[in-house]
């Protein structure tokens, strides 16, 4: 359910945008598509800076759609300011790469979702503090989380790298080559590029989080310890998707010509890549192909493997892990997901806001002595309480209102209809 | 792919391979030249390295294969962007993986992948050598 949400029904909004946009109104002013790129950023900022204070998985995956989909955002913003300045060629570029980036953040959210729900499933808590160690008992569904972690972290050879380094592109060359862009333009899309590269960070540092607490180390509770493989059919699932995910990885050209003719349709120019084995930007330098990444990696690795077997001695012992002699080391010694994210919560602490609370019991006795210690934090959403909620409850607050009109009684009700239609009549009286 | 590029491309792995321990013999002996100090020599660094594989490997128990590949990894994505990046000649022999972002992002890929093996040591030492990069 999750994944559907996630990887396909957000995608409708980013449709709507360019549909109504760039298709319906051909274009429009510069400014909305300044908007488009500023919300888009910020939202993509917002959103992974809340998904890396995140335990839960579910809500880490959640948010990090806010972000990629703010990602989007910057892409087609980007995409119509160049169109408003008369670049249709930087305008195609920067709308293929928001659509490529919509069409790999559909596979890799969708085998993320897939994965945690097995993990949900077989451990029952979504709470990352409280899984662990599961790479053992659940190979498959780590192996998957794996991929897509490493596809959202935009890393090469990773699903999300090439529609980065797309929109990357795309950004960095507007300001030069874009003659028809003014100032304020010209300001932004470096901001852009700047915000773009802190997002990809801070997605590095989440996924690096929920893949190394969630599945590596030991198990942090009985429940993560007891965890089986979940059945055929969840696996099947999740195969489906990371096949999806390494195909857009490796041979992003299978669909990008797709891509590129839907974009360079809309804005009426011609497509902004091309190339079979390596992806060709048209009209600006840069070139870049996964197929030849991956095999340079392969043969890097193949040759540091052979490197290493044949330098070093064949012996190798297993120990213990180092523990400062004070006796083998339990779960309770390992980074959380808490700990982890505590020096950037700790970095970004005016953004997020968080409410930490340590209530301190003294003894009855003599206040020198501590009876127990209760530390609580939480890291609130910002925009949900401060955006959301007032609306919400601003809603329901009208709706208790309305509710308060209907009694029940068949007379008031007679007595409404009866005030109306004096009012509309005495309306007609006034305004002919 | 040219035979320059080819050329160039093995002879840059050479030099930064086997200069990398070098380079960093040379600043701790310049280092120790402005302390006053004699100083161990510019190859201590790959007399350390000849010493260190020549000793057994230790591998921390409950850890997973993550933990094992993590070095090799490390090792190859540097290696690539040591091929790629031109530094004995222009003539990449990769000029579609040569681009600045692809360098970046494969360096970072190197920091993840010892983060990871960090982590997957289930110790807090794991994870503080993580917070140290």
């Amino acid at each position: 359910m999750s994944a559907l949400m996630s990887a396909a029904m957000v995608n409708l909004g980013v449709y709507g945008i360019v549909r109504v946009g760039l298709d319906l109104l051909g274009g429009g002013p510069r400014w909305w598509w300044l908007l488009v790129l500023v919300l888009g950023a910020a939202s993509a900022v917002y959103g992974i800076l809340q998904a890396v204070v995140r335990t839960d998985l579910k809500r880490l995956l959640g948010y990090s759609t806010t972000e990629n989909m703010g990602l989007v955002l910057v892409g087609v913003g980007a995409s119509g300011l160049y169109a408003a300045a008369g670049d249709p060629v930087l305008a195609a570029l920067a709308l293929t790469a928001a659509l490529l980036h919509v069409l790999t953040h559909a596979a890799f959210k969708t085998l993320l979702f897939l994965s945690a729900g097995s993990v949900v499933h077989a451990t029952g808590t979504r709470d990352l503090d409280a899984l662990g160690g599961l790479r053992a008992a659940m190979p498959v569904t780590t192996a998957a989380f794996g991929l897509g972690a490493l596809a959202a972290s935009a890393l090469p050879p990773g699903t999300a790298f090439v529609s980065e380094w797309l929109l990357l592109q795309s950004l960095v060359h507007g300001p030069r080559t874009a003659p028809g862009l003014d100032v304020v333009a010209s300001i932004v899309l470096p901001l852009a590029v700047a915000a773009v590269a802190l997002t990809a960070g801070l997605a590095v540092a989440t996924f690096v989080k929920a893949f190394g607490v969630g599945f590596l180390a030991r198990p942090r509770t009985a429940e993560a310890a007891a965890a089986r493989e979940s059945s055929p059919y969840m696996l099947a699932g999740m195969g489906l998707a990371g096949a999806a995910c390494i195909a857009l990885a490796l041979a992003p050209t299978l669909v990008l010509p797709a891509v590129a003719g839907a974009a360079a349709d809309v804005l009426h120019a011609g497509p902004a890549v091309q190339g079979a084995v390596a992806i060709q930007l048209v009209g600006v330098d840069g070139v870049m192909s996964p197929l030849l990444l991956v095999a340079a990696l392969a043969v890097a690795v193949a040759a540091v493997a052979g490197a290493l077997r044949w330098l070093t001695a064949r012996r190798v012992r297993t120990a213990r892990p180092w523990d400062c002699g004070g006796g083998p080391m339990s779960s309770r010694t390992e980074y959380t997901a808490t700990s982890f994210a505590e020096p950037l919560q700790r970095v970004f602490d005016d953004v997020l806001d968080p409410v930490q609370d340590v209530d301190v019991t003294h003894h009855r006795e003599s206040r020198y002595l501590v009876a127990a210690v209760a530390y609580r934090r939480s890291v609130p959403d910002r925009i949900e309480t401060g955006l959301y909620a007032p609306v919400l409850s601003a809603a329901a607050a009208w709706g208790r209102a309305g509710r308060r009109l209907a009694t029940g009684s068949v007379h008031r009700y007679l007595g409404y209809g009866f005030v109306t239609l004096c009012g509309l009549l005495v309306l007609l009286v006034v305004t002919r | 792919m040219t035979g320059l590029g080819l050329a160039g491309g093995v002879l840059q792995a050479i030099v930064i391979v086997g200069g990398a321990p070098l380079l960093l013999g040379l600043m701790r002996q310049v280092r120790a030249r402005l302390e006053g100090r004699a100083g161990p020599g510019i190859v201590q660094p790959w007399r350390d390295l000849r010493k260190q594989l020549s000793k057994e490997s230790i591998t921390p128990r409950g850890t997973s294969e993550v933990f094992r590949i993590a070095p090799v990894l490390t090792v190859s994505l540097t290696l690539v962007v040591a091929v790629v990046a031109p530094f004995v000649t222009v003539a990449s022999p990769l000029p579609a993986v040569a681009d600045l972002f692809v360098v970046v992002a494969l360096l970072a890929h190197g920091t993840v992948v010892i983060a990871l093996a960090g982590l997957d040591t289930g110790t807090a030492f794991g994870g503080m050598a993580r917070a140290a990069r």
